[in-house]
Formats: structure tokens, sequence, C-alpha cells
């Protein structure tokens, strides 16, 4: 409903606008849409976005699950790691963007590293946080009927951070289709990010409006799957 | 089994909890810990399990796979009730055990779907299933119905009397003192004084000694109470 409304504003806004280099309305936007997903550039450029963005995603969730399992544990690097991952928390994107190109140059490599570089110290903080919001009690019942180390930490600590874990994803879902799109525009050489900086050369603002739509169809998608996920995985989040 | 305590004393935050005590006890026991809440019982339970270290005196126990019955039950939560008992005893028979506590229909729940009793009922099912030398029970029959106490105190007898086992047991209640005690030890806040009741096996004790073991054991709580005022 909310979306009906949305977009009859936007419809009503850009008939009294009356123009496509301004506003382009909702039935031009969707007659972009239309040819970017009956193209196949069009779905190469969003699965080439697609890729940058899961890569940096996944390399983040993978070394911030270490590095947030050694900080949660380890009190010392805790105390040494948490002021570092405040401070490359801090570090606006821009100024990884001015960085990127001269460290790893324009292309792929760039905007996968920047979506690292933005989700990496939140998930590891996060992930940190759970680990230690542990159960003590329960670490010494573990403790008393000598628990392998491996069960301590999946069914124990693991399961502790989990919503930890989830909460940080529903936050990091949303960053890394913002990050990838501004390192695309700024440092990439494909992408919806890339195409959008074109079309605002070529003053085609019914494209840029189209892709925008593809980046938030995106954003909704990857949120309910998340949401799916945590439905099946909703075991570990039943808690007392 | 032995149990022998030498001068142990532990303090927290300056304030102490467990002052000077000691005590021995030697071969097979069941030996309850008497005392009014907050004396520090399951503190020295706590030291006993060796998690939780003396700052004075020392404690020397033979016990080789020690359990423990937690006040608190301390389930894992995302587990089921079957899954709580397999990851302590991996392959032990988790149905007879579960059996054994009236759970066998609730084996698949998950503890925030039972109640304080359940709960306590599983806890003391993963104890068992251990099969341990030594248990130590943090008031173990708190929260359960009349029935399924009297149920779970029999069944805790019987299988300290069929295993090689021996058990120390903190309550409160001197019934159940009486009712399950190879021995007793009455204390005072801060273990400042103790008092050693020895009994004798308590398989087949009969109501009536039952009644006046735990009749006399409430006067002497009675008087050390008293005492403190």
């Amino acid at each position: 409903m909310s979306i009906f409304i949305l977009i009859l504003v936007w419809f009503v806004s850009a008939e009294i606008v009356s123009s496509d280099l301004l506003l382009p309305g909702p039935v031009e936007t969707f007659g972009g849409l239309w040819k970017i997903v009956t193209s196949i550039d069009g779905w190469e450029t969003i699965l080439e976005t697609c890729v940058k963005a899961f890569t940096g995603l996944f390399i983040a969730l993978g070394m911030a699950l270490v590095s947030g399992f050694v900080m949660g544990l380890v009190e010392i690097v805790y105390e040494l790691l948490k002021p570092v991952m405040t401070v490359l928390q801090s570090i606006p994107i821009v100024s990884w963007l001015a960085l990127a190109i001269f460290w790893w140059g324009v292309g792929f490599r760039s905007p996968v590293y920047i979506v690292f570089l933005t989700l990496f110290p939140i998930f590891t903080i996060n992930i940190a946080e759970g680990v230690r919001n542990v159960d003590k009690k329960l670490v010494e019942m573990a403790k008393i009927y000598r628990l392998p180390k491996r069960v301590v930490l999946t069914k124990i600590y693991f399961s502790s951070a989990f919503p930890f874990i989830v909460s940080s994803m529903r936050i990091g879902i949303g960053i890394m289709w913002k990050s990838v799109a501004v390192a695309e525009f700024m440092v990439g050489t494909s992408g919806i990010g890339r195409v959008i900086a074109d079309s605002k050369y070529s003053i085609n603002i019914v494209r840029v409006f189209a892709y925008t739509l593809v980046l938030v169809v995106l954003g909704i998608v990857t949120e309910k799957a998340l949401d799916f996920i945590i439905k099946k995985g909703n075991r570990y989040a039943l808690k007392n | 089994m032995l149990l022998k305590i030498d001068g142990l004393t532990k303090k927290f935050d300056g304030e102490t909890v467990i002052n000077d005590l000691t005590y021995s006890i030697e071969g097979k026991f069941f030996l309850t810990i008497l005392g009014s809440s907050g004396c520090g019982k399951t503190t020295l339970l706590r030291i006993l399990s060796g998690v939780l270290k003396p700052d004075g005196g020392t404690v020397r126990l033979s016990s080789e796979r020690l359990a423990f019955v937690f006040q608190d039950d301390r389930l894992i939560p995302w587990i089921t009730a079957r899954e709580n008992i397999e990851i302590a005893s991996p392959g032990c028979d988790v149905n007879g055990y579960l059996r054994l506590v009236g759970l066998e229909d609730h084996g698949g729940k998950y503890p925030s779907q039972m109640s304080g009793g359940m709960k306590r009922r599983l806890n003391i099912a993963r104890a068992i299933a251990f099969e341990p030398d030594l248990i130590l029970m943090d008031e173990p029959f708190n929260s359960l119905d009349v029935v399924m106490k009297d149920h779970l105190l029999e069944e805790i007898k019987e299988i300290w009397h069929e295993r090689k086992l021996s058990i120390v047991m903190v309550t409160h209640d001197p019934r159940e003192a009486a009712r399950l005690s190879t021995e007793i030890m009455l204390v005072r806040d801060g273990f400042n004084k103790t008092e050693i009741v020895k009994l004798e096996n308590p398989i087949g004790r009969s109501a009536d000694d039952i009644d006046t073991i735990s009749r006399r054991l409430l006067e002497r709580m009675k008087e050390f109470s008293s005492y403190v005022q």
C-alpha cells in the first residue's frame, strides 16, 4: 500500500516537473528497467555488481568470524583491536576510494576491497561482542562436563554470537550495496555504479533512475533472503 | 572417594565466604551440607568442582569424573532436552535417563519450553548420565513438586546405592538430609562453625528414624541461628 502511495507521489511530481532530465516518472523509469532486464548487457552489469558485492561480503564475514572470535575470547586482543576497529569503522568511504585508486587501481579489485573494508570492522566488532556476551555459567558447565573445545565453540560461543552475527549482517547488507555502487561509480570499470556514472555523462537520467531501482530491488531481495536464512537458523536464536 | 579440606578460605571482594574450613571424609559417602541460604555452601561446591580457586588452604579430592547439579540448571537453551544430555555424555542411553526423570515425552523440547521443575529434572538426568564417581548437587530438589521430589529423592538414593558413586549435596532442608545422608555437615555463615553428624547407611532407614534425625537436625539448626544473633 505504502509503495503505491510512493509511486503515486512520484508520478504526480514527475507530471508537475514534466522533464525526463530532472525527474523521470515511474512510467519512463519502469520502461528503462524493462530495457535492462530484457538485455544481456543489463544482466551482465547486475551480475558484475553482485559478484563484487558478495565477494567483499563473504571475505569480510569469513575474516571477521576469525578475528571476532579471537577478540571475543582473548581479553588482551580485544583491548588491542577494539580501537583499531573503531578507527577503521570511522574512516569515510571517500578516503578509501581515494586510496583505492593508488593501491589497487581501477577495475574489479577496488570495489571488492571497499566493500570488505566497510563491512569487516562492523562484523568483527559485532561478533566479538557476541562472543563476549556468552553466558559464563554455561562455559563453567561445559568445563565441569569436559565438553570438547569444538563443541564449546560451536554450541555455546557460536550460538551465543549468532543473533549478533545476524544483526550485523542486516546492517552490513544495506551498506554493502551502497558502497559497491559508490566504488564502481568512482573507481570501477563495470557494474551498476559504472553504468550510472556513464549515464550521468550521457545525460540519460532515466537510466540512472532505472539502475537505482535495480539497487533498491537487490537490497530488498537480499534482506528477504537473509530473513529466510534467519528463520531456518531460528533455533539458535531461541533463548530463555 | 577421598575428600580432604585443610584450612580452606575464600573471600569475595574482601568479604570472607569460607573461613578456615578443615574437614575430611573417605570411602563411599553421601555428604549433606546443611545450612541456611547464603552461608557459602554453593561457593564450597564450586571450589570442589575446580572452577573456583580458594584464597587459602588446600582441597584434595580423588574424584576422576565429577558431575554437577546446578541450582540454576545451566541447560544450553538452543538445543533440545535430549541433546543437552547427549552433549555431555555422547552415546549414553538418553531415553533411559529421560524416563528416569519422567521426561520421556519431552526429549524434543527446548529448555525455554519446559517448566522449572522439568528443567531441574533434566539437569539431574544430565548429571547421572555422565556416569560420574562424584556428584555435587546444589539444592537439587528446589522447585520440584512434592511427588516428583519424593520420586527423585528415592531414585538418587538407589543410584547412589547401586553405583560406585559418592555425593555431596547442599540443602537447607533437614528432612532431605535425614533421608539421604551418611554424613551431615551443619554449617553457620562463613563456615565459622560447623558440626558433623555421622549416620548409618540411608538405605532402609525407617520413617521413624528419618523423623527423629530431621527433628534433631532442625533443633541444632535453630541453636546455630540463635548463636548468630
